[in-house]
């Protein structure tokens, strides 16, 4: 059996308030789901935006996570709790290169099981053609949702109420154990 | 078909220049999974990238590292000829020790985007120290770092290089394609 199938695969034909899938399976048929992103907005000015994260709609006081990043010569590490959505998860913006979309990969494993809360592992890293501190960023981040249930629905909503451009891509894999 | 494949493995059988895949095949996205050791005896070696084998000065890269109880970000680099995603162990250092790299490309085959990357590094000397470049140990650090190839065309071949020296016997190279459909 594969060890990968392919849920959701969305490439935006035009700008999106955000990404949104539904009825992600959780019977068993997976273990495991990693999402691949290359997306940008549209948040004029801007280096950066954070990619808010909820899972099955939730915008309780639930998310939790703590970063280790960089967009200088010094990495720092941040955290917070109690958070409407999970944040830390950056992109590309307006200020940001033409045409230059970040790279990012988010892992959720054992997304289904009722037993524990779920965490996300999640890397980032929006770059761009400058050196200047702070138009660029490195993010490795740890999210927990502090919930039991299952995982049927993941969002990305830009922070800042923009959209995400043309041309962002949102791939969601599903991971099967032996 | 199944989501992940196996493109092609580079096992190095002998000392070699560079590594070069020329056919990436059509999928969404790429992974190279590399554990690497380089043959010069005496300098410190960075695995470099050429995409498409281009040598001009549109590349853009940045990281992050921790050794031992340092850590440091010191990569900025603007308009190189190459992406530099950092150190291996050279011929100072243990022969038996590797450093590895995943390294992930995004909707690599897009000619309305500029190719992006990012990847993990990882090399954990015989000790825990940083010992780069003249300690047996090896460079021990782990990394965190992205890229920019300041190009809309798609991308059609990644060539790895030693900054020095030559890739060493049995370094190993392995591409894989991720579709979406």
């Amino acid at each position: 059996m594969a060890a990968f199938t392919i849920i959701d695969h969305t490439e935006l034909g035009a700008a999106a308030s955000e990404w949104d899938v539904t009825s992600i399976p959780t019977d068993g048929t997976y273990d495991h789901l990693m999402l691949k992103v290359s997306a940008r907005t549209d948040r004029s000015g801007y280096y950066y935006d954070e990619m808010d994260i909820t899972l099955n709609a939730d915008t309780g006081s639930n998310y939790s996570s703590t970063t280790l990043y960089t967009g200088s010569l010094t990495p720092a590490t941040t955290s917070n709790s109690s958070q409407a959505s999970g944040a830390f998860f950056d992109c590309t913006s307006g200020g940001t290169l033409a045409d230059t979309f970040s790279t990012n990969t988010l892992w959720i494993p054992h997304y289904a099981n009722t037993a524990n809360y779920k965490q996300v592992l999640h890397e980032s890293a929006v770059v761009n053609d400058s050196t200047t501190d702070a138009q660029w960023y490195l993010l490795v981040t740890a999210m927990l949702w502090q919930d039991t249930s299952a995982v049927d629905q993941i969002t990305l909503t830009p922070e800042a109420g923009d959209d995400f451009v043309q041309y962002s891509t949102f791939t969601l894999y599903g991971v099967t154990g032996a | 078909m199944a989501v992940i494949e196996a493109i092609e493995t580079v096992y190095l059988e002998a000392d070699v220049a560079s590594v070069t895949f020329s056919s990436l095949g059509s999928y969404e996205h790429l992974q190279v999974r590399a554990s690497l050791h380089g043959s010069s005896a005496t300098i410190t070696t960075h695995l470099w990238l050429h995409p498409n084998g281009d040598t001009t000065g549109i590349n853009y890269f940045k990281w992050m590292e921790g050794y031992g109880s340092t850590d440091w970000s010191d990569g900025r680099f603007d308009a190189y000829p190459y992406q530099n995603l950092y150190e291996m162990p050279m011929g100072a250092h243990d022969a038996a020790a590797y450093a590895t790299w995943v390294i992930d490309f995004l909707d690599y085959r897009s000619t309305t985007k500029t190719t992006t990357f990012n990847y993990m590094r990882g090399m954990q000397g015989i000790t825990g120290a940083f010992n780069s470049p003249t300690g047996s140990s090896g460079p021990t650090q782990m990394m965190f770092g992205g890229g920019l190839y300041n190009s809309t065309d798609a991308l059609a071949s990644l060539k790895f290089v030693p900054s020095t020296g030559s890739f060493a016997r049995g370094s190993e190279f392995t591409l894989y394609g991720l579709n979406s459909s």
